[in-house]
């Protein structure tokens, strides 16, 4: 196992990407760049192959076991406010759930507010969702996003639900942001406690993506009734001010809630840095490997 | 009905420990949950003549509330009086409530908290109930004809009877274990005649008991921490002893002759040598220490029988050979129920499950503190943590941070509810059967340390590595429910 960052110095780095990124007072141009350049090194496991293509129309990263055939398939959407981010920053994580699982990951780069609004994002998460689940035994299948991510995610397995269509065989949403109504300021204490993201922010992420949808349940999933999922992991840390959204979603049936303390946002996703997140990745492959369809034999 | 945060119950050593560090973390209201009318749990209930530890005391004690112990192995009038210390230090005594006898406890899920129930029907609300009763607390039995017969004074060591005078009394002792080690010798000086009913030998090897010199005990009462370099000491010479036993058959041969040149040093007659030799290894049961059993094995007015006992009379004892011993007084030095964790009380789990049902092959537990199925239930001296040489303070120090650590953690993540997972005590459990393969508690002896051949009480490994392993609380082993969910519900 590679060598973990003490919680403090990742803590620090995330107030950097807070500073430098994540920061509403730069042009979306400039936060995608930097965002591109922050997580551009991060790789995957070298048993892993990483590759391109375009499902459904929509441009995607594949992660794939070398020599091995996959014996199932997680889709994952990556967050960044539904405004920045690609799936380079997840390679870390998705990686690492391929070789572990021996299944393929697909990361849909799906288009980006405020050039493309909801539902344009989530138009492309259904279309990649539809097209994997149409080629494969929707019990080897699964759906995964992180924060804005895990909205998309939440919302297409809704959508699926309602129309009666076939759903993933499990769900897992890391850090998820379910509800852009809220004023996240309300809650001063735990945005003094959350490192990484600002509320502001977030604020103009949700405008920029809700294009005056914010209160629809299609844009902020918790307002309206979240029923007929697959067995669903919620993911998060205790300092994020998006927290008590993952608190809110365990209340509906056949959801699991897992806290780490004291993280933060996505902490999840810094496999191969933080000891927790180590340990977060076992308690996704625990989910993973209960409810998909992937035993060998 | 008294609503709490946290009920611990027991205020032995573990009990009391944990007050402290909940005290500490700022986590309560929290109340301490007494069946007896007392503190002290094991050291109340144990006042056989001879009742001492067989742990040095600057090790057998907080290592926050340093203690001038009189002598190098404590005795338990001195450590009840050093638990009373801690109580009255640390202002516990608000937080004890006695002749609480916890007869039952029930999970009621909908609103995420423990409803226990007392002997004598007061009820106690808690959001997390820590139970602190201890492996040696319910006295143990033994299984035969006609026990309930004997006419004359009978009582277990840990209920000792101090009204019977047994001077000039012809006194029967049950069993050889350490309670027996102890109060033998001294029962042999005042009885007429003392018969020990003994199932297997035990080792027992000298017990060095200097009491602590007046300059050592002006030093320490000056400069407590001037006592940290013995305990380390203790420590370090316990470890390595008690590993290398437990772990190396070389060293156990190496023991086991040093062992028998002290016996037979003491013990000459070759007849008396064969009771005094154990029929199996060394260190598949604890092994004991004390200075005046084998001078006792040898008085005239003592017999040890190893003839199994067949039934019990109104007047004897009969034993299988068909030899029927007359006595006047019984004492049952024949142990613990240490493998039924937590009885005799009912613990009734998520989907109206039973502990003893959810631990029906043998018990178990995650890091020996929480089990699935049990939220909010933590154990101190749970499942696999008893140690075979070192002391059960140091450890139970170790679950008291860690369960503390764990709640610290719950309160700031706004988590109401804690159950540890499956997946993680299955892997915790794995990995006890795999050190425990290569100790000698597994080599073939009935003990109290196994539940069909099974070890489930002791650590099998070197206690450092145990508080390693607890020394940080990780809530992604445990599943959540925040809250907020319990609030609105």
């Amino acid at each position: 196992m590679s060598p973990h960052v003490p919680v403090v110095a990742a803590r620090r780095t995330a107030a950097l990407m807070r500073r430098l990124v994540l920061n509403p007072s730069l042009p979306w141009t400039k936060q995608r760049a930097r965002m591109e350049r922050a997580t551009g090194g991060i790789k995957a496991p070298k048993s892993i192959e990483v590759s391109t293509d375009v499902v459904a129309g929509v441009p995607v990263e594949v992660l794939s076991p070398i020599g091995r055939e996959p014996k199932g398939t997680l889709v994952h959407l990556h967050g960044g406010g539904f405004t920045v981010g690609s799936p380079a920053a997840v390679r870390g994580w998705a990686g690492a759930l391929a070789d572990r699982l021996g299944i393929e990951v697909v990361v849909p780069d799906y288009r980006l507010a405020p050039e493309h609004p909801f539902p344009a994002g989530l138009d492309d998460t259904e279309a990649v969702l539809a097209d994997v689940l149409a080629r494969w035994d929707p019990a080897t299948v699964a759906l995964s996003g992180d924060s804005a991510g895990a909205n998309l995610a939440l919302v297409a397995t809704q959508d699926r639900s309602k129309a009666s269509l076939s759903l993933p065989a499990a769900l897992v949403l890391l850090s998820p942001w379910l509800d852009l109504t809220v004023d996240r300021l309300d809650e001063p204490a735990l945005v003094k406690r959350d490192p990484l993201l600002n509320p502001e922010w977030l604020a103009m992420c949700a405008v920029a993506y809700a294009a005056g949808h914010l209160d629809e349940p299609r844009v902020s999933p918790l307002l309206g009734d979240v029923g007929g999922l697959p067995p669903t992991l919620v993911q998060g840390g205790s300092d994020d001010i998006l927290a008590p959204d993952a608190a809110r979603l365990s209340q509906a049936d056949g959801v699991t809630l897992s806290v780490a303390s004291p993280l933060w946002h996505d902490f999840s996703l810094q496999v191969g840095q933080l000891a927790a997140a180590e340990a977060a990745l076992e308690v996704v492959i625990e989910h993973l490997e209960r409810t998909m369809a992937i035993d060998d034999g | 009905m008294e609503r709490v945060d946290v009920a611990i119950i027991g205020s032995g050593f573990g009990g009391l420990g944990m007050a402290v560090e909940l005290d500490k973390a700022g986590i309560g209201p929290f109340i301490i949950l007494e069946g007896a009318d007392g503190v002290g749990g094991t050291w109340r209930d144990n006042t056989y003549p001879g009742a001492a530890c067989d742990v040095t005391s600057a090790l057998y004690s907080f290592s926050f509330h340093p203690h001038v112990w009189s002598r190098k192995y404590p005795q338990q009038a001195e450590i009840l009086e050093y638990i009373e210390e801690v109580v009255d230090a640390y202002g516990l005594r608000p937080k004890l409530r006695f002749n609480a006898m916890v007869e039952e406890m029930t999970w009621v899920d909908s609103t995420g908290r423990w409803l226990v129930s007392l002997a004598d029907g007061r009820k106690v609300d808690a959001r997390v109930v820590i139970s602190s009763v201890g492996q040696l607390n319910q006295p143990a039995y033994p299984d035969v004809d006609g026990i309930g017969t004997f006419a004359g004074p009978a009582f277990h060591s840990a209920r000792w009877d101090h009204g019977v005078d047994l001077a000039d009394r012809r006194v029967g002792i049950v069993g050889t274990g350490a309670s027996v080690i102890q109060f033998g010798p001294q029962v042999a000086k005042m009885a007429a005649s003392t018969t020990i009913f003994q199932r297997s030998a035990p080792y027992v090897l000298p017990k060095p008991d200097p009491v602590t010199p007046p300059w050592r005990r002006r030093l320490y009462s000056i400069a407590p921490p001037a006592q940290l370099p013995a305990r380390a000491k203790n420590f370090v010479l316990n470890e390595v002893f008690g590993n290398a036993i437990i772990k190396s058959p070389k060293l156990r041969q190496r023991v086991t002759a040093q062992w028998r040149t002290y016996m037979t040093s003491i013990v000459t007659d070759p007849k008396l040598r064969e009771v005094c030799t154990p029929d199996y290894d060394l260190g598949c049961k604890r092994a004991l220490i004390a200075d005046d059993w084998y001078p006792m094995v040898v008085r005239d007015d003592v017999t040890v029988e190893t003839s199994p006992i067949e039934r019990i009379t109104p007047t004897s004892v009969v034993t299988a050979d068909g030899t029927e011993h007359e006595v006047d007084v019984l004492i049952y030095g024949t142990g613990f129920k240490a493998t039924e964790f937590l009885t005799p009380m009912t613990v009734v789990g998520k989907e109206g499950v039973e502990l003893t049902e959810h631990w029906a092959d043998g018990a178990a537990a995650f890091r020996g503190v929480a089990t699935a199925g049990f939220p909010n239930l933590f154990l101190l001296y749970g499942p696999n943590t008893n140690l075979g040489a070192n002391s059960i303070v140091y450890m139970l120090e170790s679950q008291a941070r860690y369960i503390t650590r764990l709640l610290e953690k719950a309160r700031h993540a706004d988590i109401a509810v804690v159950e540890v997972r499956a997946s993680a005590e299955a892997a915790w459990e794995a990995m006890i059967v795999e050190k425990s393969s290569t100790t000698a508690w597994v080599t073939g002896c009935h003990s109290w340390y196994t539940t069909g051949g099974r070890n489930t009480n002791n650590w099998p490994d070197a206690t450092w590595r145990y508080r390693r392993l607890l020394s940080d609380a990780d809530l992604l082993d445990f599943q959540v429910r925040p809250a907020s969910v319990l609030a609105d519900a």
